[in-house]
């Protein structure tokens, strides 16, 4: 029975059991809703399997393919760990909004359709930033807002990027395309907004922090992702794409260097690992394509570590700022192993998932000729050692005595750390029956003895450089002004200004036409009226999260039958 | 008593640390460290490019940190909502 149900449908219904079912009883609904969703995800056989007519088109709601498959498994085995780690600290709506935003992922995995990979893409967008807002501060609310107009813009490009393959092509398939109009390039700009390219990565570094540190962590696996499926289905071997992302891998380690919040740091830290997919799908080879999506894998496991290593610190002390924190592995032993292993392996230090994964990529470059590519790929590396593999664990956890004294993860929270501690070696060490479920047959071998030998000098000689460097690395109370500058800044003082002169203007109008004038008058009290009216009827975040949750599932259970 | 303690400790990582690092590039001797590049092919490759790529990024990041950081109160978010 539950192989013949979307995935998707499948933890959509578990979102809105959580919603809905009061007590504990929703807790039924984070267990099995991904237990029940990884079985249909591999139930679903190779090629299209649920079809529905829609205006002049056929809508292939389901379609599998191994990369599809491994995207989705990843997306279902987040949101079921990511359900044990928050249950006990989460609100039982931001749980659902979480559930309903990873199943939306996992519906634009299965997309096999542009119209159905739209639906699916702005599902994630809607829920995800309800998750922004569930961080409940007002900074929460401001970034949240900036998120979705973020989103929302990409949503806009990429549909008419996909208007206009539609129509000149007269096909909805999701295929391999070549970016080299109009309507491909829009497609390809809205997916790399939500990969966080440039320019306007700032959104993710600007919103993920202001979640709360369970919401960081359900954001942390999703939205780029996707964007590197999508890259992958739409846009493999397109050149640009390694230019990209080669800008991606350098902005996140600098900018992680000159942060002071910790989950920033891992904010830029997942741009820096989105930019090795996105040189992947550029080079669009075999070697490349199962390097993009080994390491979109292996990447959501060991920054979820990550994220919920720095969450129980944060939970636990309500700081988050490097130059607050230090010396807790003293009471935070099993929080400090579990955040070390999370460095390690995004270091991609040999005998974690990162260094079996990351190295197909720098392969895949050698294999191709590419010698710039490659070079910046090692430098890369050893950057990502240098900002997120010693950085984070010694901050928080070393450097010095902080006086605080936080007590460990709670079971739940040490159970999620270790599961996922878990699969980082188990893909680090037996990375063989891995490999067997990539898009491409491999006979990949990481643990080449020398190339072992490279890397450990690599990361090795970076740490002798962090710690010798440390005087110039002073943490300081500041924030890096980013692109969102313009935004947040220029646009703020344009609009100012425009207002200023448009009443100026209004001002000068009204002295002319006092009839006008007494007209405006009584339409703007009607309005003002009526927001009041508005304001006494403002719903909580919690009731739009439900209401817009059960809409969304009527409509999308329709939309399959 | 205790700054000896800790002093003590951070002498010993250091020690320790420094023997890894020896022992990698000593390693290299028997196992010759693989890049796919003839350019990169001389002893103790992965130990200069680490080092120096890192000292490049740190010295780059603190000189771009005089032109882009600002106050953290720069944005007011609070005054915004």
């Amino acid at each position: 029975m539950i192989e013949l149900l979307p995935p998707a449908l499948i933890l959509l219904a578990s979102a809105l059991w959580i919603a809905l079912v009061p007590n504990v009883w929703h807790r039924l609904g984070l267990f099995f809703g991904p237990v029940l969703t990884l079985y249909a995800i591999w139930m679903v056989p190779d090629g299209v399997s649920l079809t529905a007519p829609f205006l002049d088109y056929q809508l292939e709601l389901i379609e599998a393919s191994p990369e599809r498959r491994l995207f989705a498994t990843i997306f279902a085995i987040m949101a079921g760990v990511g359900g044990l780690y928050a249950f006990n600290h989460a609100r039982r709506l931001e749980l659902a909004s979480a559930f309903a935003y990873a199943s939306g992922a996992i519906g634009v995995c299965f997309a096999g359709d542009l119209i159905t990979l739209f639906l699916f893409w702005e599902l994630m967008a809607l829920f995800s930033t309800l998750v922004v807002w569930f961080g409940g501060t007002p900074g929460a609310r401001a970034a949240g807002v900036r998120y979705a107009i973020v989103h929302l813009l990409g949503g806009v490009i990429l549909k008419v990027g996909i208007e206009g393959v539609v129509v000149h092509t007269g096909s909805i398939d999701i295929q391999p395309l070549q970016a080299n109009n109009f309507d491909t390039y829009m497609m390809l700009a809205g997916i790399l907004i939500n990969a966080a390219a440039p320019p306007v990565s700032a959104w993710l570094s600007d919103a993920y922090p202001e979640a709360s540190p369970s919401g960081s962590l359900f954001l942390s696996a999703f939205t780029t992702k996707t964007a590197i499926l999508a890259l992958i289905l739409l846009f493999p071997g397109t050149e640009l794409l390694i230019y990209v992302g080669m800008f991606m891998i350098l902005y996140g380690i600098i900018w992680a260097l000159l942060e002071n919040n910790v989950r920033r740091i891992l904010a830029f830290s997942i741009v820096n690992q989105v930019g090795f997919m996105v040189v992947a799908v550029g080079i669009g080879t075999p070697m490349a394509l199962n390097g993009a999506t080994a390491h979109a894998f292996a990447h959501i496991i060991y920054k979820a570590l990550l994220f919920m290593s720095a969450g129980v610190v944060i939970y636990h002390t309500g700081k988050e700022k490097c130059n607050e924190l230090g010396g807790l592995y003293r009471t935070m032993p099993i929080t400090a192993a579990c955040g070390i292993v999370g460095a390690l392996a995004i270091s991609s230090f040999p005998l974690t998932s990162g260094f079996t994964t990351k190295t197909m990529i720098s392969e895949a470059a050698s294999m191709e000729g590419l010698v710039l590519v490659w070079y910046v790929l090692a430098a890369a590396s050893a950057g990502v050692f240098l900002h997120a593999g010693i950085k984070f664990p010694w901050y928080v956890f070393f450097q010095k005595d902080s006086g605080l004294r936080p007590k460990d993860a709670p079971w739940n929270m040490s159970l999620a750390m270790l599961l996922f501690v878990a699969m980082c070696f188990l893909i680090g060490i037996m990375p063989a029956p891995f490999y067997e479920l990539l898009p491409y047959p491999t006979d990949f071998n990481a643990y080449k003895p020398g190339k072992v030998v490279f890397y450990l000098q690599l990361l090795l000689f970076s740490g002798l450089a962090f710690f010798l460097l440390l005087p110039l690395m002073k943490r300081t109370n500041t924030l890096t002004l980013d692109t969102d500058w313009l935004w947040r800044r220029l646009g703020k003082s344009l609009a100012l200004h425009g207002l200023n002169a448009l009443s100026k203007l209004s001002s000068a109008f009204a002295r002319v036409s006092p009839l006008v004038t007494s007209r405006i008058t009584q339409w703007a009290n009607a309005s003002s009226s009526d927001q009041e009216q508005q304001g006494t009827l403002s719903w909580s975040i919690g009731t739009t999260a439900a209401w817009i949750m059960t809409l969304l599932i009527l409509y999308i259970g329709y939309y399959y039958w | 008593m205790q700054d000896n303690n800790t002093q003590r400790v951070i002498h010993r990582a250091w020690f320790i640390f420094a023997v890894i690092l020896i022992a990698t590039l000593v390693v290299e001797w028997f196992v010759p460290g693989k890049t796919p590049f003839e350019s990169s092919q001389w002893w103790s490759f992965g130990a200069v490019f680490g080092f120096f790529s890192c000292f490049a990024m740190v010295v780059f990041a603190k000189l771009l940190g005089f032109m882009l950081k600002r106050s953290e109160d720069y944005y007011q978010e609070t005054q915004d909502d």
